[in-house]
This record gives structure tokens, sequence and C-alpha cells, in this order.
């Protein structure tokens, strides 16, 4: 043969990298950056839009988010050591709702929450906790199973050891393997937290006063209320990823100092 | 079998703690339908040490991990002192707070330093102050020679020296018995002898201690009795010198044989 296989290697990745530039440079030549910019990147559409997208949609984001995610935490640790409960009801009432909430779309459970709770129980709740209730009902489905796999990789001779120090089964769980759980679970809890970042812009459906906006509500109304094309949205979408992406630089940062202290084998 | 009749269950001492004594009779335990145990019984002294030997699947490990309920045995009874440990009332973590376990695998908690290993379960579970647990902690990483390792991560020590540290978690709880769980058995062989000379300590101190192991020689150097396990049962039961050193029955002198021996021929019969 006249090649050798490290020739054919770079060869490959040179087709490689030139078939990326080729697409690059040719969706960068058709694309048309007058109307583009004009109607997607309107740099004077963007400046009115300052600062209540910051102020009240980013902030309002941020905090539907976070309760959102406090509401998914609590609930998902209960539901996980539900899970793995040996009272054996627990465990199947803990399955059903797992399956059931992580099964129907967000948007159902906002409608539900929002229209269908009020009319048959007579109650109707402060918008705020019922962004916190639709968030949490939801998120807390998908956390249970990421911490139950979680509390499932801690070896089990980390639970007999903190039980025959004296631990009753409670403390063992919080003091022991939580922590230790947590450190596994932190990836697919970030992800978690980024999904709630975006399912947050479900709130527009229980109707919001403008206060209330988030990201995506204030971004769509911003264009139906001045036909200003699509960038208030572009920017709206530039106002998630400063969420997100921060928060997945945190994370890894978190696992690296996890790891680091516990120094694994 | 013996059922208590009176509620034995009673707080543990306050202060320096007594060795306690072990009282195994009748003890059965099966997973499904196999028969682990078979009917043991066994007895330890206050600051005796008893070595359980014999072939894996002997049921040993079991043995030990029923006398602090790690494992529930079906019949029999167990006692630690006064304490019934298999009365169904008996308040079961206040007995192991009472109980060391040291375990093959050491089982120290990875996310937490040396020292917190040592601190949590006395500030957890004995209610100790901080200054309290700490002082403890360090009194009892000094007798195990890993004063300077306090502030490490377990992950940093080697296999012998984790298994050290475990030790010295259990002892700062002041238990009155000591199980320990093949201690050695995943070891690299060279820190082999340093978990050892601390077990050697430990007896020499007077604690009550039952030894899961395959080191014959500590067995036979250490141990006060020696009892030889197969198949669910106890086969022979008696001084260190005498099962070690002049076993009665077939089967002991076989294991035995194997163990000292390991590169002999091996016989089809046995």
């Amino acid at each position: 043969m006249a090649m050798t296989a490290r020739k054919r290697a770079q060869i490959s990745r040179g087709v490689q990298y030139g078939l990326l530039a080729v697409i690059v440079v040719a969706l960068v030549f058709i694309a048309d950056w007058n109307t583009l910019i004009s109607r997607a990147l309107n740099p004077s559409v963007m400046a009115q839009q300052f600062p209540e997208i910051i102020t009240v949609a980013l902030k309002n984001t941020l905090i539907y988010t976070a309760l959102g995610f406090a509401a998914g935490m609590s609930g998902g640790i209960l539901l996980a050591l539900m899970r793995l409960s040996s009272v054996a009801p627990y465990r199947w009432i803990a399955t059903l709702y797992i399956e059931l909430f992580r099964g129907v779309p967000a948007l159902l459970v906002f409608l539900a929450l929002g229209f269908g709770v009020p009319l048959a129980f007579q109650v109707r709740f402060n918008n705020l906790v019922t962004v916190m209730l639709a968030l949490g009902l939801v998120s807390a489905a998908y956390i249970a199973e990421s911490l139950r796999a979680g509390l499932q990789a801690v070896p089990k001779g980390q639970y007999e050891a903190a039980r025959s120090l004296g631990m009753t089964h409670a403390r063992a769980m919080f003091t022991i393997i939580i922590p230790q759980a947590l450190r596994i679970v932190l990836p697919p809890l970030t992800n978690e937290v980024i999904l709630l970042a975006k399912d947050s812009s479900l709130v527009y459906l229980l109707g919001m006063t403008v206060s209330q906006y988030e990201l995506t509500k204030f971004g769509r109304e911003a264009i139906s209320g001045t036909g200003a094309g699509l960038t208030p949205l572009v920017l709206a979408g530039v106002c998630y990823l400063i969420i997100t992406i921060p928060l997945g630089l945190l994370a890894r940062y978190f696992e690296q100092r996890a790891d680091a202290r516990s120094a694994r084998k | 079998m013996i059922k208590s009749t009176s509620t034995s269950t009673s707080a543990a001492p306050v202060g320096e703690a007594h060795p306690a004594s072990v009282t195994i009779d009748g003890l059965h335990k099966s997973y499904g339908s196999l028969d682990v145990l078979k009917g043991i019984s066994l007895d330890v002294a206050p600051g005796e040490v008893v070595c359980l030997i014999g072939p894996s699947g002997s049921g040993k490990s079991t043995l030990l991990r029923c006398v602090n309920l790690l494992e529930t045995p079906q019949k029999g009874v167990i006692r630690v002192g006064d304490v019934e440990v298999t009365d169904p009332d008996v308040d079961i973590d206040a007995v192991r707070r009472r109980v060391g376990m040291v375990f093959q695998q050491f089982n120290l908690f990875p996310n937490m330093s040396v020292l917190s290993n040592l601190t949590i379960a006395q500030r957890k579970v004995l209610g100790r102050s901080d200054a309290e647990a700490k002082k403890v902690a360090l009194h009892n990483l000094e007798r195990v020679g890993l004063s300077d390792k306090a502030d490490n991560a377990p992950g940093q020590l080697s296999g012998g020296q984790q298994q050290r540290v475990a030790i010295a978690r259990s002892l700062s709880m002041d238990p009155e018995l000591m199980l320990f769980d093949e201690p050695t058995s995943a070891l690299d062989p060279e820190t082999v002898g340093d978990v050892l000379a601390i077990m050697r300590d430990l007896a020499r101190e007077g604690m009550t201690m039952l030894v899961v192991t395959h080191e014959m020689s500590f067995a036979r150097d250490v141990a006060d009795r020696v009892a030889f396990m197969d198949g669910g049962v106890v086969v022979e039961e008696g001084p260190a010198q005498e099962v070690i050193g002049a076993p009665q029955h077939e089967r002991t002198k076989t294991f035995l044989s194997r163990v000292l021996n390991p590169t002999a021929v091996d016989h089809p019969e046995s």
C-alpha cells in the first residue's frame, strides 16, 4: 500500500476542515445581510428593549426558574426517597406521579393549574404561586429520577458504614448518602435548571401583567406592539444564553471542586 | 430458642466504654431457599479476641453482620453485653453506637476529610461538641499513627492507611465491641502488617473483638479462640493454637493445609 494509516488520517481530517470552511463561507455569502440585520439584529430596536428586558424580563425569568427549581428540588427529593422506600404504597405513588408528570407536556400542567384547579376547587392562587407549582410539579418528576439514579450509584457500603456508626436511616441519608448523590446528579440537575429556565416561558398561559413578563413574552409583546421584526426575540434568546451558559460553567466548577476535594481513586 | 422476658434494652454507658461480651445462640439466616447460617452458637467473653476462619461462602461475614443487624437473622438469639440484639423491640441504633464495624472495603466517606470522617458520627450520633469530637478524633488518629493525615481526603491515602482511618473512626465512638470483616483482604500485601499491628494493639488493650480473617498467623498469634466455619456451621472451635496448630476435623485440616500451603498440589477429594 502506498499510503500509511497515519497519512490517510491526515488527509481525512483535512477534507473535514475543508468541508466545514466551504459551508461557513457559503452561508455567509448566501445570507441577505441587509434584511437580516434590519429584521433580526436591528440596533435601534435593540436599544428600545433596554433597560426593561433586563430589569423586568430577565429578572422575572430568573425568579420563575429559581422558584420552580426550589419547588422541584423539594418535591424531587421527597419523590426519590419515596421511590426507594420500603413501604410499597409510597413507591407506587411516586412511580405514578413521575410517570404522569414526566409524560404530560408542561403546557398542559400550566393550563390545568391555571384554569382547571381554580374551577375544581374554587381557589385562585397568586400567579407566582401557580408558576412555582406548575414548574415545580413538572421538574420534580425529572429531578426525582435523576436523584434516584444518583442515590443508587452511591456504594452500599457507605450506607452500611453510616448505620454501623449508629446513624438512623434518615441521618445516614441526609448526612452521608445525599451529599454524595448530589455530586453524581450535578450534571443532570444542571440540565434540569436549564430546561426550567426555558419552560418558564410557558408562564404567559396564566395571563400576566406587564411587570410579570418574562423573556419570551416580553419579546413577543415587543414584536406585536411595534412590528419590530424578529430582533426582540433574538435578544431574548441571547438573554437565555446569559443565564444558561454561566450556569453550565458554574456546574463544571462545582464538579471539579468536588472531585479535587475527594481526590477519587 | 431463648426469648427475652424483660425489656433488656438499655442506654449505652456513659464515659469510658467497658468491653462487652457477645453471646450467639442457635442462629439461623437464609436468603430465600439458601441457608447461610444453620444454627450457630458462639460466645465471646469481654476482652476476648475470636477469629472466624473458613472458606468463602461459609457464612463468616454473614454471622459478623448479624451481630450489628446489618443482616437480620430469622432465628436465634444474639446478645451484646446485656442487650438482646435480636429482640424485635431493640433500639438498633443504640446497639450500633456501642459496636464498631470495620469493613473489607473501608467504606470511608470519600467526600469528607479524614478528620470529618472521624467526627461526623460523634457529633451527629453522640451529640459531642465540635471541639470534643475533634479531640477524640485526633487522639484516635494518633493511635493508628496517622495524625499527619487529618486534613487529607481518603482518596489520597493508601489502602492500608484508609483501613487504619476506618479503625480510628470506629474507635472514636468508644465501642464496647469491634467487628472486623476481612479487614486486610482488599489491601496490598505490604500494607497488611500496619493494619494487623493496630488490631494487635487493640487486642492487647482489652477490646472485645470478633474478626473474620484469612490471616492465619494473626489468628494464631492474637486470637484467644478461633472458630472454623464451613457450610453455615461452626465445625471446630477452640484455643487458637489448637485449632490452627492441631485441628481435629478433616474439613479444618483440609482448609488449613490449603491456606497455609497454597502452592501444594490439590487433592481432588476432601
